[in-house]
């Protein structure tokens, strides 16, 4: 995305992003007040702020719709006129100014007409919306979501729970529409089936110390996905699978890791971090000792997530699963459609759910599924790390490390006093450490 | 009197920060400004205005790529919905302002009455019990 258009479009979904925390923010402070503060001056308070969050609620989703007209339609008609292409430059025109007249104003007046058109009305109703299987394709939910409108849109994400999670609407359409259901759990955290309070909670916190952050996806459960930047404009993205004992409540300290992924891969910058914590990652080591459930379970949604960045036009991709994560990140590329990266690194994993490394697919721009081996699959651990040994018993299928597995394996050894033993395990993000520079170098290499 | 419903709680400790957090928020949500549009193709008063005036950064692109398009229909629509969004984005910053310091006055004035008639109900439905 580039020239006019594409910085206007930026310009959209970055102002777009800054309303989405604000309404965040927003209802944080009304739950907040209305713990310690009731009465009919504070039911006054209360109604005003709602009025507001659904102003804002309209605006992001303008602005969204907007970013994504520019984008495509307003890209056009500027290619058009630098090429000095007259007529392509009409029908991109047309197309570009039938978008722009979409308003909330027509969409409300269309929205609130029952039944069939009047004769010789100049508007009609709204169009129902479609509701599309949870087996449809990620195509298909593109070109759907772009050819509605605004108010379209928020009817559309109601007929279909959960799609703003999935493969299919843009990165920043996906990023507003959870931050609009992040904003509403956290205006009524006592409402029904509501997610555990300390995950939307620290989801919030963290969205608000990292503006830049795009919510990849967020389920009832506070599951969800972050990225700590744009995946369709960097030219590498690290998405990072933690293990036992993640959650979004510790969104932070995981972001944090994926962070320092990105940073040793590309000191240049040019990396996006993404956290899938879109799991029900075991709660205690006992636990992901013997659960494969659990990684089996949210495989496929890890799967989806990298189709979604290879459709936003991202870079290179790396997953890294880290302790139970590789076990997850493995029963994701044992899919008999792979997961779409270029290299899958597993680290500290205690198994890969598979004999060896060939029963992996992993797949490139082409989306053609492939084979692992050692040149797309790699392992690294500490020497002195217990948890890769687990693989010894072959729970979660072969270790990474076993030379038999057939993965570009890494010993590294920075134990120095007997008190280092104690974090051999959780030293792979330190900055400056051994291990997280050839993790850096792994990262780094292109397969 | 039995039955009353005294549904009135005012908490400063808890408040005040809340009320804080509320008018920083209303704060941070000033549009960054920059100087308005002066390219060709806008027309003088656009341009005097662009001029005086100071724009969003999501206005300020939107009429770069108006000026491009002049020729065409777009452009004067580009123009149009860019200054409809200007417009919002200005309006919805002084309106949650406004919310926020009308919370403050509240909490202050009305609050307070709340409180005290919450109170004089209770001590009422008390001596009637």
């Amino acid at each position: 995305m580039s020239g006019r258009a594409g910085a206007a479009a930026r310009a959209a979904s970055d102002t777009a992003r800054a309303w989405g925390g604000h309404a965040v923010a927003l209802a944080g402070i009304g739950a907040a007040l209305r713990d310690c503060w009731s009465g009919q001056a504070a039911a006054a308070t209360a109604v005003e702020l709602d009025a507001l969050a659904a102003h804002i609620d309209e605006l992001v989703a303008d602005l969204v719709h907007l970013a994504e007209t520019l984008e495509v339609e307003g890209a056009a008609l500027e290619r058009a006129v630098d090429d000095g292409e007259a007529g392509a430059a009409a029908a991109a025109d047309a197309a570009l100014l039938a978008r722009l007249q979409i308003s909330r104003s027509v969409d409300r007046m269309r929205a609130a007409l029952q039944g069939p058109a009047l004769p010789g009305a100049v508007v009609g109703p709204l169009p129902a919306v479609p509701e599309l299987g949870p087996g449809v394709d990620a195509a298909t939910v593109a070109a759907t979501w772009h050819g509605l409108s605004p108010v379209q849109r928020s009817a559309f994400l109601e007929a279909n729970p959960g799609i703003e999670d999935r493969s299919g609407l843009p990165i920043d359409a996906r990023d507003a529409a959870n931050r609009s259901e992040l904003a509403a759990v956290l205006a009524d955290p006592a409402g029904p089936g509501r997610a555990d309070p300390d995950r939307t909670g620290a989801l919030a916190e963290h969205l608000s110390a990292h503006p830049e952050t795009r919510v990849l996806a967020l389920d009832g459960a506070g599951r969800g996905t972050v990225a700590d930047g744009d995946p369709g404009a960097a030219g590498q993205v690290v998405t990072f699978v933690p293990g036992t004992g993640s959650s979004m409540a510790g969104v932070a300290d995981a972001a944090g890791d994926a962070a320092a992924l990105c940073a040793a891969a590309a000191p240049d910058g040019n990396c996006v971090a993404v956290t899938f914590l879109d799991q029900d990652a075991p709660e205690s080591v006992p636990v992901a000792a013997v659960d494969r459930e659990r990684a089996a379970e949210a495989a496929a949604r890890l799967q989806d997530l990298q189709n979604s960045l290879r459709d936003a036009g991202a870079g290179e991709l790396d997953v890294v699963g880290y302790s139970y994560g590789g076990v997850l990140a493995g029963a994701a590329a044992a899919l008999p459609a792979g997961l779409a990266a270029d290299q899958l690194l597993f680290l500290a994993a205690p198994g890969s759910t598979v004999d060896h490394v060939s029963e992996l697919r992993l797949s490139g721009d082409d989306e053609v599924p492939r084979p692992g081996d050692s040149t797309s699959v790699a392992a690294l651990a500490e020497r002195w790390d217990p948890v890769p040994w687990w693989a010894l018993t072959g729970i979660h299928g072969a270790g990474p490390m076993d030379p038999d597995f057939g993965a570009d394996r890494h010993t590294v050894d920075s134990v120095e006093t007997v008190a280092d033993l104690d974090d051999t395990h959780t030293g792979y993000f330190d900055p400056g450490s051994i291990p997280l520079a050839e993790i850096g170098r792994i990262l780094a290499a292109r397969p | 009197m039995k039955g009353i419903a005294v549904n009135v709680h005012l908490d400063p400790s808890c408040l005040d920060p809340q009320l804080d957090r509320l008018a920083a928020l209303a704060g941070a949500t000033a549009p960054a400004r920059a100087a308005g549009p002066q390219g060709p193709g806008l027309g003088p008063i656009h341009e005097i205005l662009g001029a005086l005036a100071t724009v969003s950064p999501v206005r300020r692109r939107m009429d770069e790529l108006a000026a491009a398009c002049a020729a065409y229909a777009s452009g004067a629509a580009l123009a149009g919905r860019a200054a409809d969004l200007d417009a919002d984005l200005t309006w919805l910053h002084r309106e949650l302002q406004q919310v926020a310091a009308a919370a403050v006055h509240r909490a202050r004035t009305l609050g307070v009455i709340d409180a005290e008639r919450a109170a004089d109900l209770a001590a009422v439905a008390g001596a009637a019990a």
